[in-house]
């Protein structure tokens, strides 16, 4: 029973619907702030934690890093640099939210549009799942990888 | 002849002499006897040689005593003169074949006999039936003369038969003394005439000798100039040049050649020195190539073989070389090589003597030994130059092949470098690596500036209030004071945060919807009328950017409440929420 968790736990092939879930969530998340970058540096003020001058940068920047990390965690490319950066940016997402949950400030996540539900511990919880299936990914991922499909052949060059 | 004188002096004989008539008588005698002595001596001084003394002295000495006979042998160095006076055939017949035996008697070969060291007279009766000497013999003297040189002599009767007086005897004695004081000298005289018979054929040789000496020296010194020369010369053509010229100068001829023939095919070396230098081509031809070979074939056994010189001297095989050659040599340097030499045009007429043809074929020798070490010298530079082509060769491969070396070590080094190059990239790729981060999220600035720099709905990176002037600020108790009289606050940040807190009667009218609140709540307001706006974080100064807002729409007096909501509050004035 408990290898048959671990064996399920640690399967490769959960590690592969786990990138494919928080890639395509990344993307996702993406694409909308990418095309409203002047709301998305809203959102990103409202959490009163970035400088004045560097909030519109952010905005701007901040979203095509995801989607490239989100497509590069789908195609199966650096997935171990991918999964650092993401779970880099969760973790900076989740202590934001939780500092302004501590503020009992009146704003929402911002994570998929502008208007969205208020910030809650619930949205931590969601932040943190993301997180551990991020390191899930990190850690048994070995399937279904471009990496894999061409560099392979070259871990083999001194044998 | 003291014997003589002492009779003559002898007091006894004056007295025995009374009579004036045998004292006369004697004094003529002796008289007699001295002039006889005296004559010998004459007689005997004139002679040349011993045998002539010999000859001379039979008559001398037979007169005066009136003998009938008279004989003498003379023995000298192994050879005997006998000479004869007054006998007759049969007796000097067998006298002459006896003669060694009578000469050994007296004088034994080897000195075995008793030693006679003066002149002796025997005399006697017994004397004339000894069978050594002829009949009748009456007296023998013997003089002994020097080593090996002795004479025996002897006498007959006298005519009167009687037998010897005294005094005859003292002049027998004296004769036989002068006579070998003659022979003595003319022995010595004979020897000095022939030691300097023998002293000039010595001379005459040793001046022959010398000659030859001479000759032979020049003969040396020539052959070690040209030895010398010749040594010193390692090109066969310069070596052939220096000997003709060498040979022309020893020998005296104004002109001379010499030709070298080798294998079938190799090109001939030929030397000409004289009027018309043009006739070398007949040399270097082929017919005269076959005309020299040619040469050899007639010689048949006597061919010069290696290392051998032949000079050549029938005078038709000379006409028939391709050049003029009075003297002719022909020589074999090796298996291939063979050659001539010529010299014609002599500055002295006569033949070659045969010192100098030994002479000449030395020469020759020598010129082959130089030759061949010159042609040896040829083929080491041959060698040598194909060796150093070799050697450069050689030096080229090796260069290759340490550059080779070198590019193999090379492209070994960029193999390790890319295998580890590629190790450590795939190794990079199944571990998070701080460069893909760092090119991921610089891909993400990248493309990110790009799209905002050509998106319609792109936004400042920074604020453009962050450039612009500072609106006029105000302190809170000014503020307070200017909105007790009638100044409108305005509370700049979005709805959530004003419904939090804001200050009493302030309104709302939050940045990102400027135009519809302004066109909804101060769109009647009086421009005269001062405003104080408030509503800052960190993240956005709403104040300031609805502020200039403001005075864009023409309001003349637009202030932002210096600290915000908190400078307020701190100032402990009303706070609605």
């Amino acid at each position: 029973m408990m290898n048959g968790v671990r064996k399920l736990v640690t399967s490769p092939w959960l590690a592969l619907a786990f990138r494919l879930y928080i890639g395509g969530l990344f993307v996702f998340a993406a694409m909308y702030k990418i095309n409203y970058a002047a709301e998305f540096a809203t959102t990103i003020a409202s959490y009163r934690l970035v400088p004045y001058w560097a909030v519109n940068a952010l905005a701007v920047f901040m979203p095509w890093t995801e989607i490239i990390c989100g497509a590069l965690l789908i195609l199966g490319i650096r997935v171990r640099s991918v999964c650092t950066i993401i779970v880099a940016l969760l973790s900076v997402f989740t202590v934001a939210i939780f500092i302004n949950l501590l503020r009992d400030a009146p704003i929402s996540c911002g994570c998929f549009h502008t208007i969205e539900d208020p910030i809650s511990w619930w949205t931590i919880l969601r932040d943190v799942s993301w997180i551990a299936m991020t390191v899930h990914v990190y850690r048994f991922d070995a399937v279904l990888q471009t990496d894999q499909l061409f560099l392979g052949k070259l871990k083999r060059i001194h044998s | 002849m003291s014997n003589a004188k002492g009779n003559i002096s002898t007091p006894d004989s004056e007295r025995d002499t009374t009579d004036g008539h045998r004292t006369a008588a004697a004094v003529d005698r002796q008289l007699l006897h001295i002039q006889t002595l005296y004559e010998a001596t004459r007689e005997l001084s004139g002679a040349a040689t011993p045998s002539a003394v010999l000859n001379a002295f039979l008559p001398i000495a037979m007169g005066p005593l009136g003998l009938t006979f008279g004989f003498g042998v003379l023995g000298r160095d192994g050879g005997l003169h006998v000479a004869t006076l007054g006998l007759g055939a049969a007796d000097r017949d067998p006298f002459d074949a006896n003669a060694r035996m009578l000469v050994d008697k007296f004088f034994p070969p080897g000195g075995t006999g008793p030693a006679i060291s003066s002149p002796a007279v025997l005399a006697g009766q017994h004397l004339s039936h000894s069978a050594d000497v002829p009949s009748g013999t009456s007296a023998i003297a013997v003089i002994p003369l020097d080593t090996g040189s002795h004479a025996v002599l002897g006498f007959g009767p006298k005519l009167t038969g009687e037998p010897f007086s005294d005094d005859e005897t003292d002049l027998l004695n004296g004769l036989v003394t002068t006579l070998s004081t003659a022979l003595k000298k003319a022995c010595a005289e004979q020897d000095i005439t022939e030691r300097n018979t023998s002293l000039k054929a010595a001379l005459a040789q040793t001046r022959e000798a010398h000659e030859a000496l001479d000759r032979r020296a020049f003969q040396l010194h020539t052959l070690y100039e040209a030895t010398l020369e010749l040594s010193a010369i390692n090109e066969p053509g310069a070596l052939c040049n220096a000997f003709v010229l060498t040979l022309m100068g020893t020998f005296s001829f104004s002109a001379g050649w010499i030709a070298l023939y080798g294998p079938e095919g190799s090109e001939p070396d030929a030397v000409y020195r004289g009027p018309e230098p043009d006739r070398r081509t007949l040399l270097i031809s082929h017919s005269g190539r076959d005309k020299v070979l040619g040469r050899f074939v007639e010689l048949k056994d006597r061919m010069p073989q290696h290392g051998q010189s032949v000079l050549l001297e029938d005078g038709a095989a000379r006409a028939a070389l391709p050049l003029d050659a009075d003297v002719a040599v022909l020589f074999t340097l090796d298996n291939d090589w063979r050659g001539a030499i010529g010299l014609f045009s002599p500055l002295s007429e006569g033949t070659m003597p045969p010192d100098m043809r030994k002479l000449l074929l030395s020469l020759v020798r020598t010129f082959m030994v130089s030759l061949g070490n010159a042609k040896h010298v040829q083929l080491i530079h041959a060698l040598n130059s194909d060796l150093a082509a070799r050697n450069v060769e050689l030096q080229n491969t090796l260069d290759e092949l340490t550059s080779a070396r070198r590019e193999i070590n090379l492209l070994t080094e960029a193999r390790e470098a890319i295998i580890g190059l590629v190790q450590g990239e795939v190794q990079r790729v199944w571990r998070a690596s701080w460069l893909d981060v760092s090119l991921i999220i610089l891909a993400g600035v990248i493309l990110g500036g790009l799209f905002n720099a050509s998106s319609p709905s792109g936004i400042d990176l920074i604020p453009r209030s962050f450039f612009e002037p500072q609106p006029e600020m105000v302190a809170a108790q000014d503020a307070r004071t200017l909105a007790g009289s009638g100044a409108v606050i305005l509370d700049a940040r979005p709805v959530e945060f004003y419904n939090q807190g804001h200050l009493r009667d302030a309104v709302n009218l939050p940045s990102d919807m400027f135009g519809f609140a302004y066109s909804m709540k101060l769109a009647d307001l009086d421009p005269a009328v001062p405003i104080i706006v408030y509503g800052r974080t960190i993240s956005r100064n709403y104040a300031v950017d609805v502020a200039q807002k403001l005075t864009g729409l023409g309001h003349e007096k637009v202030l932002v409440l210096d600290g915000g909501l908190d400078a307020w509050e701190e100032a402990g004035y009303e706070v609605d929420s």
